[in-house]
């Protein structure tokens, strides 16, 4: 193959080709945003591209039908180009987009003084930038330190999803491919740097960044400090460090506009709670109330913290990323195109849905796929092991992934393909939504404490800001704890790295409560299986206290 | 000075079940205690049945089996009448194994006229089991359902099947063995979705899947008792009579095999490693035990204590 090249479309990027190397090894270095939640393992699908030119492979009949195959269309992770020049248009579906959604968060730890953290400036105003460094989305807050005030903000995808979706998928990335931990650190400091200029160019004071404080889970926080992350995922899963100490940028390798600025990574707990919760935690003030608090992180993972001033335990959960659009066949991202919230009509069984940016639906983001998981269990068309009924009408069909209900119609989406919701796609919500209360449960457990000791319960995650409480409660997300004791936070890792940003003790404090807080492993609770098994059930098999606590919840 | 015994009360009871006999039988009643076994507070009203298998099809009996059941075990019917009349079983548990693809694969119709014939053979309660195969079964239950001229327990509903079992079983009149593998929140979750079906819960028992000795008893002991002490402290989709069918000691090697001379007679060695189980689940709580020895009938209905 002499001297060919493969352009992307509609970014017009052109890349020479490599023999051997796919479709979406080529956008990867290209740079070219594209989706694949597998991260190139051929299980996902929905690295979908339109071909034109000589190419091999990506024809999967389970992921692509026939018509799409004719049309040209292939899964990048499988297509090899063979011959002359290839032209690649990565389809609407496949593409990210950008989400403000995952901006706001609260901050309850209350008004305190300004104390920011930093020295003056060399010249001009001196700026502070918070970050979430999240597994799927990057969010940043620029702040003027000389009052506290909000410049801009901005979010990102993080470009490191095109490696894999989930942070086990990236470390073995960075393992086994040949250059892939510098790849992987690489991404993330451009998608930082990226973020940064962005909030830079869309601030109405020009200044010079001074202080950078990062909340961000324990693998992406080793990337960024360019420590290998490979330990976190082997026995006993320790990260190679909790706490990162503050450097300026150069020595992390940040670009120009960071590069002087004093980072400060929010420790970590453990191998799989990371900086994000400390600041999640610290946004929530759990860390200073008497009363005993839960606080749910839902993302990519789950993550569980339990405690009140004096104690503090976490976990991680092994819920996947079914609320983020993985492992479910219809799953999005929150972009414009996703449906957010839906309504099963009990007589018809037909959905009414609301879509983001009002258009065609695409496809279901967290809350609409919560929704739905609920509606389908309100109307009797899903049984409590998660198995279809006999209910549902017109709206059930028989598909090659088994029996499903059709979501949106073919004419009505984005797409011309139906939108279904399979059994299997019930079973991962199932699975996921099992874990995570599971943990909850663990972390009570642990501690001795009944589901009443539980004050409050805060949700925190940009997919936290969304999902409509009661239809979590519903399938079970949450252990049986009365609706008004809910609060939601949204990003509150954001949150607490800006309010360490602001005030300089509210780090200090983030150091202390890091080191005051105890990891709990559940791979190695013996009773974790039990409380996962008893998940695994809609809504949970001590159906009694869900009844007895959640009885509006239940039927709506 | 005379001091009160603090003897504890649960506040639950277990829900009585009746297995009915044809005319001329005895029913079985089982359930209905409100304390656990072998303690002497609480009430016992009905003390715990021990039935007996009767198999279908070609089999491949292990010695001690093949001495004592061997002359009859082609013939159900004949079969079933010497375990309710001579070897003293309060009920039977019919499996229909002949029907499976891998053990003969008699045909659904061929099953349903085996239960019919039984039927009519023996007065005694009968437990009709599937052939273990999901595609048979799928078909040999709703059939089972329609040929039994009496009221019967289908077993077994599990989740992936308890719609066709139930529904099978709420059509005709008869009631369902609820089983799950060795797992208490699947025992309930099991039962839940039952009640969801407007299943009567007074036609239910729960088979908890029994391991033989040495084979995952314990684990059935302890799950057992956990159902038990569940139902007695209240949790109502767990207060149902349990069944143990202690068909898996005959798969242990100790019970089964005869090179092994230092182990002893093999023809001895067998129904007492099925009574040893069978004493275990009685102790943790069972109410219906299913043997495939005539002496562990014997043995095990005189244990069978309260």
């Amino acid at each position: 193959m002499a001297k060919c090249s493969i352009r992307f479309l509609p970014d017009g990027v052109i890349v020479p080709a490599v023999p051997g190397e796919s479709l979406l090894s080529h956008a990867v270095r290209a740079g070219v945003p594209l989706l694949s939640p597998c991260g190139g393992e051929s299980r996902c699908g929905k690295c979908r591209v339109l071909v034109t030119g000589e190419t091999r492979g990506g024809e999967d009949p389970g992921a692509l039908s026939r018509g799409e195959i004719a049309a040209g269309i292939r899964l990048a992770c499988r297509c090899f180009p063979t011959e002359g020049d290839v032209s690649v248009t990565i389809l609407p579906g496949s593409r990210p987009a950008r989400l403000a959604a995952y901006l706001d968060g609260k901050d309850l730890a209350g008004d305190e003084p300004f104390l920011p953290l930093s020295r003056t400036a060399s010249g001009g105003t001196s700026l502070g930038v918070a970050l979430d460094l999240g597994t799927s989305t990057l969010a940043g807050t620029l702040v003027d330190l000389s009052d506290g005030t909000v410049l801009s903000r901005a979010t990102a995808d993080n470009p490191q999803m095109a490696c894999g979706e989930d942070l086990i998928s990236r470390v073995v990335f960075a393992e086994e491919m040949t250059g892939g931990f510098e790849l992987l650190r690489g991404r993330l400091l451009s998608g930082v740097d990226g973020l940064v200029s962005r909030l830079l160019e869309a601030s109405p004071a020009p200044g010079e960044v001074t202080d950078v404080v990062a909340a961000g889970n324990t693998v992406l926080s080793h990337f960024l400090y360019g420590i290998s992350p490979s330990p976190i995922r082997r026995p006993p899963y320790h990260p190679v460090r909790k706490e990162y100490p503050v450097v300026p940028g150069e020595t992390l390798g940040t670009g120009p506009s960071t590069a002087r600025a004093m980072w400060r990574i929010f420790p970590s707990l453990g191998g799989f709670v990371g900086g994000d919760v400390v600041s999640g935690i610290l946004a929530s003030g759990m860390h200073r109330q008497e009363e005993v608090c839960l606080l749910f992180d839902v993302g990519t993972n789950g993550e569980v913290a339990l405690g009140n001033r004096e104690w503090r335990i976490t976990c991680s959960s092994s819920a996947g990323p079914a609320f983020e659009g993985g492992e479910v066949d219809c799953g999005m991202r929150a972009y414009p195109g996703a449906i957010e919230s839906v309504r099963i009509e009990p007589e018809t069984a037909a959905a009414e849905w609301t879509v983001i940016g009002r258009g065609r639906p695409a496809g279901l983001c967290g809350s609409g796929i919560l929704d739905l998981c609920a509606e389908l269990f309100r109307a009797g068309i899903v049984d409590r092991a998660g198995r279809f009924t006999s209910r549902g009408g017109g709206r059930r069909i028989s598909t090659e992934r088994g029996e499903a209900y059709v979501v949106v119609p073919g004419e009505k989406s984005a797409t011309g393909r139906d939108v279904l919701f399979c059994e299997s796609d019930l079973k991962s919500v199932v699975r996921t939504k099992a874990a995570l209360c599971a943990a909850a449960e663990a972390l009570l457990a642990a501690v001795g404490l009944p589901r009443e000791a539980v004050a409050r319960v805060y949700v925190a995650g940009g997919f936290g800001n969304f999902l409509d409480l009661r239809s979590a409660l519903a399938i079970g997300l949450f252990p049986p704890i009365p609706l008004a004791r809910f609060v939601p936070l949204g990003n509150a890792s954001l949150a607490g790295a800006l309010g360490a940003l602001r005030n300089r003790r509210r780090w200090k404090e983030a150091l202390s409560l890091a080191s005051g807080t105890l990891y709990h492993d559940l791979s190695s609770d013996p009773g974790f299986m039990e409380l996962y098994q008893r998940g695994l059930f809609l809504p949970h098999t001590d159906e009694e206290r869900y009844r007895s606590v959640l009885a509006a919840e239940m039927t709506r | 000075m005379s001091v009160a015994l603090p003897i504890p009360g649960f506040p639950g009871r277990i829900l009585a079940v009746t297995l009915p006999a044809g005319p001329g039988g005895t029913p079985v009643t089982v359930g209905g205690q409100n304390a656990l076994p072998l303690l002497p507070e609480g009430e016992h009203p009905n003390a715990p049945a021990v039935g007996m298998e009767v198999p279908t099809g070609p089999l491949e009996l292990p010695p001690a089996l093949a001495e004592a059941i061997g002359p009859f075990a082609g013939d159900p019917v004949a079969m079933a009448r010497k375990c309710a009349g001579d070897w003293g079983a309060r009920f039977l548990f019919l499996s229909l194994s002949g029907c499976h693809p891998d053990a003969g694969g008699q045909s659904v119709s061929f099953g349903a006229a085996v239960v019919r014939e039984v039927l009519s053979a023996t007065p005694a309660p009968v437990i009709v089991g599937g052939c273990g195969d999901e595609e048979v079964d799928a078909r040999l239950f709703p059939a089972v359902a329609e040929a039994a001229g009496r009221p019967v327990f289908l077993s077994y509903a599990e989740e992936k099947n308890h719609r066709l079992v139930a529904g099978a079983a709420l059509a005709y009149g008869h009631g369902v063995v609820s089983w799950s593998p060795i797992d208490i929140n699947m025992a309930k979750q099991m039962n839940l979705l039952l009640a969801d079906l407007g299943f009567p819960p007074d036609r239910v028992l729960i088979d908890p899947l029994t391991g033989g000795l040495g084979y995952g008893m314990e684990y059935t002991f302890s799950i057992v008792e956990r159902i038990r002490l569940a139902g007695l402290s209240g949790d109502a989709a767990l207060a149902r009579p349990v069944l143990c069918h202690l068909g898996d000691a005959w798969k242990a090697r100790e019970a089964t095999d005869p090179s092994e001379g230092t182990w002893g007679d093999v023809g001895a060695r067998g129904p007492r490693w099925e009574e040893t189980t069978g004493l275990a689940c009685l102790a943790a709580g069972a109410d219906l035990v299913v043997c495939r020895h005539p002496s562990s009938v014997a043995r095990l209905s005189g244990a069978a204590w309260r």
